[in-house]
């Protein structure tokens, strides 16, 4: 059939009132899907039906609505209530979502300064640490000379088979003063420069023994300040004069007499 | 009854009716009731077997949705054939016959003029007022077929006339509703 010809027939009105038989239904669908124009026209129809249904609208009571709703079975119910707060139930999370994440940058953020913070007081506390150990070290080692210095002098000054020799200062060095300990049977020397002036960088103490009106040197040694200490010098069989003289850096073969600090006869 | 309205746009109303939401059924109630209920008391004219139809009309539609196809037509169309055909078959049962004592086909046109009834839409021309305006030939279609529900073979045998005849007859009707919108 023409396309044309269909629509002025009134065919597809009586189309989209239901009133065609199953076999005339189908010929309008077919031929709705081959031209385009008469789909068109089924439209226009349908919205005038449904214009001119609306002019005739009839309120049913408003109790129906519940009514009707009562014999329907819905899958779906109160959906229509639940939207809003559907809404706002998504509304509410995303908000603790997002101060939740603010509070978890935060705390990272916190974490963060409060680790630098301790990372930095660490480093102190270990540097300190180490300091200190060094120094526990240095004073280790320092009590052990000193301990060890100290049983040397104990040694020197309770060995009753040493004599003690106290060399008094010169007319030049009036204050100072030096101690002898001299073994009779090792004929060992040793010397406790305990108030000599401090030699300074150009020049050396140097300890001499008197013997058959010769001086003989007994070693050199150096005054720094720490003066109570026990310097082993050379043995000695016999003397009969013990003086210690100031002599250039190194010591001298023979004394410069007239730098004697101190001595002692025997 | 207006002022919690719901509308949905057709497509929206459409998957609302395939999940069987509440939403779905309210939006199609508050939006198609009138109409509906309009066209099947224009055929049954009784008040309480309208709203019984109008039930019936809400409960076929709620149970056959599945076999709505939105690309053979617009869902009004699906929906008023629904309702027109549920409100043909209830002026032709035997229930109806008893209820309606003063029911008579043979006076169906002569009883058009008594619809006018105050509880149709007041803010609308009123659809008897827009077919009153149709030539005598073209009223008389539109009235047997449109608003009472008559099929096209019916009235062509109520009016004598050929089928041809009634066809184009109404669609003239119909075309000229449809300037008056426009």
């Amino acid at each position: 059939m023409d396309p044309r010809e269909l629509i002025e027939s009134g065919q597809l009105e009586l189309f989209v009132l239901g009133q065609l038989s199953s076999e005339e239904r189908k010929e309008v669908e077919t031929m709705a899907q081959k031209y385009p124009e008469l789909r068109l026209e089924i439209n226009r129809i349908e919205a005038s039906i449904k214009a001119i249904s609306i002019q005739g609208e009839k309120f049913p009571r408003p109790e129906l609505r519940e009514r009707i709703a009562s014999q329907l079975n819905f899958i779906e119910e109160k959906k229509s209530i639940e939207k809003p707060q559907g809404v706002q139930g998504r509304l509410i999370p995303l908000n603790i979502y997002i101060w939740s994440l603010a509070a978890c940058f935060a705390l990272l953020l916190w974490t963060s300064i409060s680790l630098l913070k301790v990372y930095k007081e660490l480093e102190i506390t270990k540097e300190k640490y180490l300091t200190s150990i060094q120094e526990t070290k240095k004073y280790a080692s320092q009590t052990s000379y000193l301990k060890n210095e100290f049983d040397r002098l104990h040694l020197a000054v309770t060995d009753t088979n040493n004599i003690s020799l106290k060399l008094k200062g010169t007319l030049h060095y009036p204050n100072a003063i030096a101690v002898l300990y001299w073994n009779r049977i090792h004929h060992s020397v040793s010397l406790i420069p305990r108030s000599l002036p401090i030699s300074d960088a150009s020049h050396s103490y140097q300890l001499w023994a008197i013997v058959d009106g010769k001086p003989l040197s007994e070693g050199v040694f150096e005054v720094k300040g720490d003066s109570i200490r026990l310097e082993p010098m050379k043995d000695r069989l016999t003397a009969q004069a013990f003086a210690i003289t100031l002599e250039p850096k190194g010591g001298s073969p023979n004394p410069h007499l007239e730098n004697m600090v101190v001595m002692v006869k025997i | 009854m207006t002022k919690d309205k719901k509308t949905l746009p057709e497509k929206e109303l459409i998957e609302s009716l395939r999940r069987k939401s509440r939403e779905g059924y309210e939006a199609l109630y508050d939006m198609y009731s009138p109409a509906l209920f309009g066209i099947i008391h224009r055929i049954v004219q009784v008040e309480k077997i309208s709203e019984d139809v109008l039930q019936e009309t809400f409960i076929r539609i709620w149970n056959s949705f599945e076999s709505y196809d939105p690309g053979k037509g617009a869902l009004f169309t699906w929906l008023l054939n629904i309702a027109r055909n549920l409100a043909i078959d209830k002026v032709r049962s035997k229930a109806y016959r008893n209820e309606s004592q003063n029911q008579d086909s043979e006076n169906l046109v002569n009883k058009l003029d008594t619809l006018r009834n105050t509880s149709y839409n007041p803010d609308l021309m009123g659809i008897r007022e827009m077919v009153e305006k149709l030539k005598p030939e073209q009223k008389t279609i539109v009235d047997l077929i449109y608003l009472k529900g008559f099929t096209h073979m019916e009235a062509a045998d109520e009016l004598k006339l050929p089928l041809g005849t009634v066809k184009t007859r109404l669609r003239s009707g119909i075309l000229e509703l449809r300037k008056l919108f426009n």
